[in-house]
């Protein structure tokens, strides 16, 4: 990692810890506060703070994005395809994350950065609780071309409130966390329109392809099923058949032994 | 245009509630017929409680082993489409290959989806014997698996003959494996463990020091106190065994 971002990084901690250390001397835990914090020993009151972060920033030359923790950064390519440009710590796993409180909250920092030639037309960072809302992947990424789209067809300010209206919803609906969005985009995002329903619809034909898929083969047992019932039919037939053709060798033979 | 139209899905979370069932030999007989008989009647209750739950949908999976291992399905049912099919016992008893089997599944390419979109799994463990392979090395792969970490793990020991310790190290405490030494106690225990899972593990987590394991543990155990015949393996040790499988 670049010693400049290694500066930014132990920048933002340093900041973060003497923001911390003002709050608790003016705002000390209550005791119910106490009580659910518990922390372990003297040098863990930190935690109480836990907190993940994630940004990003474009400037005319380079972008750059890095996060601490969970939540999840989706970025559209030019042409509309959405990416996670972030590396994912494995660390955020289930209900548990790294945290900018952690005592190595330097090297829980992951980055990705390039020059303004490389820079994502869009980039949006989401909490947690927004990717917690839509499980797989391709949901999240849908959510954040839905919003590219909106941008699209009906312009900054009346996305901006359709999101603050669809965020409580969604938290309802789904994950029930808090919710936070940002993000950044340009112009180009704003021509995608015709790449962003291509998506969608290549994402949509792709669920048909499995769905039949699916069909196909429950199918595909049904009428093996059926094939082995009538297999086991025609082996019915058969053993009667035999049974019938020995019965009348019987008796022709016990007819020429009784002669 | 809304942003959450009709292209938008907004799943329920998935709590898979997995059945890990030794059907070695020893199995043979009344203990293999009580846990079919046990399982089709908590899978019902399993169903209410998913439908019930607005957080998260219950799926289930299950794994026999004997000389060999297998899934009873391809993929974790919900619970409403899981329909059981009896398992049969014979043979013997796989534990390290299960768990290995276990280990490949408990993933992304296997039955997980997304952590975002998930609770951490449910693992209920029903033996009534010790392995006869390689356990450790099984046990050793499955320890490195992140979801395995996170799950809420329960054993069930059939019987005094249970290797308890292999039980205990499967769900990392003694606290988590109940014996049982009857047919009732053993049906009972399985719906307790299997309701009291999916009650605790499909919910959000709440602040506080206790894991889910930790709260299933404490409620299966008050049950246990009201089941005879079953007990908690960390309890004293009894002086004579009181099995009875008739």
């Amino acid at each position: 990692m670049p010693a400049v971002l290694q500066q930014l990084f132990g920048a933002i901690v340093v900041g973060w810890r003497k923001a911390v250390m003002e709050h608790a001397d003016h705002h000390p835990l209550t005791e119910t506060e106490q009580a659910i914090a518990s922390p372990q020993n003297e040098h863990e009151w930190e935690k109480t703070y836990g907190c993940t972060l994630i940004a990003a920033l474009r400037t005319p030359t380079f972008w750059l994005a890095f996060q601490v923790g969970d939540g999840k950064c989706v970025a559209l390519q030019a042409d509309g395809t959405p990416f996670e440009p972030i590396p994912w710590d494995d660390r955020c796993f289930l209900n548990k994350t790294t945290s900018i409180c952690d005592t190595d909250a330097l090297s829980c920092f992951r980055c990705c950065y390039g020059g303004i030639d490389t820079a994502p037309v869009a980039i949006f960072l989401g909490s947690d609780g927004i990717d917690d809302s839509f499980g797989e992947e391709e949901n999240l990424y849908n959510f954040y071309i839905q919003l590219a789209k909106g941008f699209s067809k009906d312009g900054h300010e009346a996305t901006v409130s359709d999101l603050e209206r669809t965020l409580p919803i969604l938290s309802l609906r789904g994950s029930q966390d808090d919710m936070s969005v940002a993000g950044i985009y340009d112009a180009r995002c704003l021509n995608l329109m015709p790449q962003l329903l291509k998506w969608q619809v290549n994402r949509i034909e792709s669920k048909i392809t499995a769905v039949s898929a699916k069909i196909a083969q429950i199918w595909h047992i049904i009428v093996k099923g059926l094939f082995n019932t009538t297999d086991r039919e025609m082996a019915y037939i058969d053993l009667s058949r035999l049974v019938k053709e020995k019965n009348e060798l019987k008796r022709r033979q016990n007819i020429i032994i009784n002669s | 245009m809304s942003l959450l139209d009709e292209t938008v899905e907004i799943p329920r979370r998935t709590m898979t509630l997995f059945f890990v069932i030794d059907t070695s030999g020893s199995m043979a007989g009344s203990k293999i017929g009580a846990v079919n008989d046990a399982v089709v009647n908590v899978l019902p209750m399993l169903e209410e409680i998913s439908a019930e739950n607005p957080d998260a949908e219950i799926k289930v999976a299950a794994l026999e082993f004997s000389t060999t291992c297998s899934w009873l399905y391809s993929e974790p049912k919900p619970a409403n489409e899981f329909v059981w099919q009896d398992v049969q016992a014979n043979a013997l008893t796989s534990m390290g290959a299960a768990c290995k089997e276990l280990a490949s599944k408990l993933s992304r390419s296997g039955f997980m989806k997304s952590a975002s979109g998930s609770f951490a799994p449910a693992i209920i463990l029903l033996s009534d014997g010790a392995p006869t392979d390689d356990f450790e090395s099984g046990l050793a792969t499955l320890k490195q698996n992140n979801w395995f970490k996170a799950a809420i793990k329960v054993a069930i020991a059939i019987g005094d003959d249970a290797d308890k310790d292999v039980l205990t190290k499967f769900t990392g405490t003694n606290e988590a494996v109940f014996t049982v030494h009857n047919i009732d106690a053993l049906k009972q225990i399985i719906r307790v463990v299997a309701v009291t899972s999916s009650q605790i593990g499909s919910k959000s987590s709440t602040a506080g020091d206790t894991t889910k394991q930790e709260q299933v543990i404490a409620e299966v155990k008050s049950a246990v106190d009201n089941i005879g015949g079953a007990e908690v393996a960390s309890a004293p040790a009894t002086t004579a065994s009181y099995d009875d499988w008739d």
